[in-house]
């Protein structure tokens, strides 16, 4: 040991010494911004129709928790199998990762978390009874929807059809190979589980009034959707190998096999015009697609309109018909003109023109008609319509006190994915009307029905996120039947994901606007001032000491932090 | 349900949990040196002495009575940061403690200029000690003067605008390299995985070892708080700051293949650059390729070399190689 001379010990401390309690230093009042964990909505659930809060339920599947994701999808949408099975997906379109890879397939996701939780045990929890009593005219996917949420909020529901089963469009307009009927049935049950009446084979309007329903119950809501076929409005319409696209499809999916002459032009671009075209060619039926406007202008399903072409449907494109040409009592062709496009009409689409002295015959023995479908507004007043639509306001509102409507009849938007959601909406506004409270000036958002909050104003899209971290991974191949064994059988056509597949994909979701524990705000603060929530996803933010700086929000992958200005 | 949720982590970074500095010390808002520090000190672990000389770190640590790191530190005078880290080494040694790791931190003024002559005669003696290198490319703390670091067309409070720094950066890696000590690298704090490793692998070597770790400053570079991390990733997908190292001043490893983006997309973020004009940046892109050259040149020709022999000053035997 060096002996140290004394006088020195006097004057300077042998060692200095300093204590690591530097945290006693507010760094915090430095800053004027601070980073604030926010979950905003992400541009897949910006568009869905029906409200699904995607990035969530992707994340939770990818934890490998499906049952707490079917719970969140089935918070307030009934029909999770079938929507993964129709829904047109425009959530894929908006889909962050299309540029990393393609767009995550929500819709098999959809589809897998429905036939995960087909039963009773996944429903949310239902609220006491209220003791109010609600009719909701039509059982298809509005009717179905608005009831559900409205059982699940407590007040007691019938759903009045004129069909003999409920489903409506759902049962009636989509063939089985794209959504086999089990699935529809079991879905259902579930709602009916909770205590929703089914009156079926009743006509509200002829078998009952709108005024008895009113007096029975405390609100109406009609929902009845469009089932007429317009006409074609052309000589020769009235020959019997002239038919109705709506109701041929209904006897198909009733299960019977009509006798067709064959080949038959299936006039029209919708859905209901390719669904008849591909359960004909699985009849054996020769169908030819004539649609008056380009493949562009189609208001089909792409897809679907791609697997009719895989399947083989020919399409005539730019072909109007003009006259059902018949000989010797049987049709022999359809005469037609072609069209070309001119500037675009009220729809936004380009506005088809006849070119003079094109006729020509297309050699025919029937036609189906399928341009388009109208509603049966009989059992409203005058007051309640508003031309072909029910007069319904932005609250879903009609003027007569106590009825309400959503839906097609109402909106006209044409899937059942926006009849879902519009389910949810009414259904919200008619609760608040029960519950004796004001009603809105419009029905809540989707999103506003979600169990977490998210700044709905401002979607993710894919400026918002830090694409640094994001590299490419492939969208799955989708397994479907051969086109050519599809021509023999109405089995479904797309096969669904394992869990493996399932969960594979949902760790593909970039879960844009919401924490998921990436850890980058963590370790990329130079002030170590975000630390792990105890239990719970995410992390907090030591406000005492974060000065401000903005790293994590920069860096985070997902756009999950937002700098707010710091109040004096 | 048969799923195996064994594998699934969401995380981007997967760093040591240990935290050595703490919350309260005094850099600026969204400063890299401070965040660098962070990381290093991760891989460091709590056995560790560190040097620091005259630069930001000896502000940032705080005011007596406090500090901001939970290890021992030793504030020192601008020039002494290696030789004050070789004398703790030497110190330790004689007293068999030979699991603590000697760090000295310095800023590139205190490596590129004033502390050079102490550091060339460390690394050349071998001196078992960690040198790191912070570089934010100019005298920061005392108000950002022109240093060796600076890079070539940066504005400084000495290099005004109307004649920016008209010199390239020193290449202080290659000088290290030179002296042939065990191990070089570079490093990013927007890579912090590789940084991590780096320290890490410095940790287990004997001998000199010198990390040169680009950071981000906003005081000085006249950029965004907010933007300390993508500048520095910036810098290194760019190809402006390449991560690489080398073993034994022989073997080189390009760590991280850069994306080659404009260098634009990195000089626009700094006000430091916003005078350059087109010419400039065009000098500076067949710079880049030049540099590039040069660094792909040295992996090949290291491909072919082998390592020192044992016994010649910078090498160390083979068993010594593993041993720590």
């Amino acid at each position: 040991m060096v002996e140290l001379n004394p006088k020195y010990l006097e004057d300077v401390p042998l060692t200095s010494y300093s204590d690591n309690a530097i945290t006693a230093i507010k760094t915090g009042t430095w800053k004027y911004v601070q980073p604030v964990y926010e979950d905003k909505l992400p541009a897949c659930s910006h568009v869905c129709p029906a409200g699904n809060d995607i990035s969530k339920a992707m994340d939770l599947i990818a934890r490998g928790d499906v049952a707490a994701a079917a719970r969140l999808w089935r918070a307030g949408n009934p029909l999770a199998s079938t929507l993964g099975r129709v829904c047109p997906h425009p959530c894929e379109s908006e889909c962050n990762r299309r540029q990393f890879g393609g767009a995550i397939a929500i819709h098999m996701l959809e589809r897998f978390l429905g036939d995960s939780s087909l039963d009773e045990s996944f429903l949310p929890e239902k609220a006491r009874p209220t003791g109010k009593k609600v009719a909701v005219v039509g059982a298809g996917p509005a009717g179905i929807s608005a009831a559900y949420s409205l059982a699940l909020a407590g007040h007691e529901v019938e759903v009045f059809d004129d069909k003999a089963k409920p489903g409506g469009y759902l049962r009636t307009g989509i063939p089985d190979y794209r959504l086999p009927k089990e699935i529809l049935d079991r879905e259902l049950a579930l709602v009916g589980s909770l205590g929703v009446r089914f009156t079926c084979s009743t006509h509200v309007g002829k078998d009952i009034t709108l005024d008895d329903l009113k007096q029975r119950f405390d609100a109406v809501i009609v929902a009845v959707g469009f089932h007429r076929s317009r006409p074609l409005a052309v000589p020769g319409e009235d020959h019997p190998n002239v038919y109705n696209g709506v109701m041929l499809l209904e006897r198909i999916l009733a299960g019977e096999r009509p006798e067709l002459p064959s080949p038959v032009a299936v006039v029209g671009g919708g859905n209901t015009a390719i669904d008849v075209a591909r359960s004909l060619l699985r009849l054996g039926v020769e169908p030819i697609i004539v649609y008056r406007r380009s493949r562009l202008e189609m208001p089909a399903i792409p897809g679907e309109v791609d697997e009719a072409e895989k399947e083989g449907v020919p399409f005539h494109f730019l072909t109007a018909p003009s006259q059902v040409v018949v000989e010797d009592g049987r049709i022999t062709a359809l005469e037609c003109l072609k069209m070309r496009l001119g500037e675009p009409d009220e729809s936004g689409r380009r506005r088809p023109l006849p070119v003079e002295g094109s006729e020509f015959r297309l050699p025919v023995a029937g036609v189906v008609t399928a341009i388009g479908e109208s509603a049966d507004l009989e059992l409203l007043p005058e007051s309640a319509r508003d031309g072909w639509r029910v007069a319904a306001d932005e609250r879903f509102a009609t003027p007569v006190d106590g009825v309400f409507a959503a839906g097609d009849a109402a909106f006209g938007d044409g899937t059942v994915t926006a009849a879902v959601g519009g389910g949810r909406r009414v259904a919200a506004v008619v609760d608040r009307r029960l519950g004796g409270r004001e009603l809105p000036a419009a029905a809540p958002s989707l999103q506003k029905l979600w169990q977490r909050p998210v700044e709905a104003a401002h979607p993710v899209y894919v400026e918002q996120l830090n694409v640094a971290y994001f590299t490419e991974s492939p969208r799955p191949q989708i397994e479907e039947m051969d086109a050519q064994a599809r021509r023999s059988s109405f089995d479904e056509v797309v096969q669904g994901f394992t869990d493996e597949q399932a969960v594979h994909e949902a760790r593909r979701c970039l879960v844009c606007g919401t924490c998921n524990e990436c850890c980058n705000c963590l370790f990329f603060c130079p002030d170590v001032a975000i630390h792990k929530r105890n239990g719970v996803v995410g992390f907090e933010i030591d406000t005492e000491h974060c000065k401000g700086c903005g790293i994590c929000v920069e860096e985070c992958p997902r756009s999950a932090l937002t700098l707010v200005e710091v109040e004096s | 349900m048969a799923i195996d949720t064994t594998s699934y982590d969401p995380r981007n970074l997967h760093l040591p949990d240990g935290e050595i500095l703490s919350s309260g010390h005094l850099a600026c808002p969204g400063c890299g040196a401070a965040l660098g520090m962070r990381l290093a000190l991760k891989a460091l672990g709590p056995n560790t002495m560190v040097v620091i000389p005259a630069c930001c770190w000896a502000v940032i640590n705080g005011p007596y009575p406090f500090q901001a790191l939970s290890v021992p530190v030793l504030q020192v005078a601008f020039e002494t940061a290696a030789i004050s880290a070789s004398g703790i080494r030497a110190a330790l040694d004689a007293q068999g403690q030979k699991d603590i790791n000697v760090v000295a931190w310095a800023g590139d003024g205190g490596t590129f200029d004033i502390g050079f002559q102490s550091l060339s005669g460390a690394v050349e003696r071998n001196d078992d000690i960690i040198y790191f290198c912070y570089d934010n490319e100019a005298y920061m703390n005392t108000g950002i003067q022109r240093s060796s670091a600076t890079p070539y067309g940066a504005w400084t409070t000495t290099t005004p605008v109307e004649t920016p720094k008209a010199e390239p950066k020193k290449n202080m890696v290659e000088i290290m390299v030179e002296h042939r000590i065990p191990y070089t690298a570079t490093a990013s704090i927007a890579f912090p995985e590789d940084f991590v490793r780096k320290v890490e692998k410095a940790k287990g070597i004997p001998g000199a070892k010198f990390i040169h770790l680009w950071i981000s400053c906003p005081a000085g570079h006249k950029s965004e708080e907010r933007n300390s991390v993508k500048i520095a990733r910036l810098a290194v997908e760019t190809g402006v700051f390449p991560l690489y190292e080398v073993e034994y001043g022989t073997r080189y490893t390009i760590n991280h293949e850069p994306a080659f983006t404009d260098v634009n997309a990195y000089l626009e973020l700094q006000g430091r650059f916003r005078h350059l004009t087109e010419e400039h940046v065009e000098a500076m892109r067949r710079n880049l390729r030049w540099e590039w050259e040069r660094l792909r040149a040295k992996v090949e020709m290291g491909r072919k070399l082998s390592l020192p022999p044992t016994g010649v000053r910078g090498a160390v035997d083979e068993g010594e190689r593993t041993s720590r």
